[in-house]
């Protein structure tokens, strides 16, 4: 059986765990089915893959962030030498998304450093929160 | 079998392990997001690339 999947679930079947997407990756991984796809589709593919679609990570190194806006248990991580994830302030937590980052205006104020992962020299303004 | 089949019986077993093996780094990377964030991001993403481009003004 030849299969045509769209790139959404394409691209979910192989980001995912335990969706609908990710059992398709399965099946044809277990050679249930082979895949069938043309130049115009691979290069949506393409073009979809090279945007970001997931938030920017960030560990523990060298980027700054205002101490006083990191919680105690993710200083606690840090000082362990673990990494945090950075949630844009104000926002939910349980979507932990990042925001661009910003130079902060007081450099004498007590700051903790971080890395971004990605760029590696942004100053940051997010809050931060173990990475659990 | 005739000849050169093993090999690219082998060949083929090792490029699909290797495939997989990279989608299963891939899924632990972003195993920290929700799928349903991920879902919504592929779809906006597919959403953004589908439109159709506007022709600059002159």
């Amino acid at each position: 059986m030849r299969v045509v999947l769209d790139t959404n679930v394409l691209l979910a079947a192989l980001l995912t765990r335990g969706t609908p997407p990710d059992k398709l990756y399965e099946a044809w991984r277990d050679g249930r089915f082979q895949l069938a796809t043309c130049e115009r589709k691979l290069e949506e593919i393409n073009r979809v893959s090279r945007r970001r679609l997931a938030p920017r990570r960030y560990n523990a190194g060298m980027a700054k962030i205002d101490a006083s806006r990191i919680s105690s248990d993710a200083l606690a991580e840090l000082r362990a030498g673990r990494s945090v994830r950075l949630v844009k302030i104000g926002r939910t937590i349980a979507t932990l998304r990042a925001q661009r980052a910003r130079p902060q205006a007081d450099p004498a104020r007590e700051l903790a450093v971080l890395r971004d992962a990605d760029r590696g020299d942004d100053w940051a303004d997010y809050a931060a929160w173990p990475n659990r | 079998m005739k000849k050169g089949d093993l090999s690219k019986f082998v060949e083929d077993a090792v490029r699909r392990r290797v495939f997989d093996r990279r989608v299963q780094a891939l899924k632990d990377r972003v195993s920290d997001v929700p799928a349903a964030e991920l879902q919504a991001a592929i779809e906006a993403a597919v959403r953004e690339v589908r439109k159709p481009r506007k022709r600059r003004a002159r």
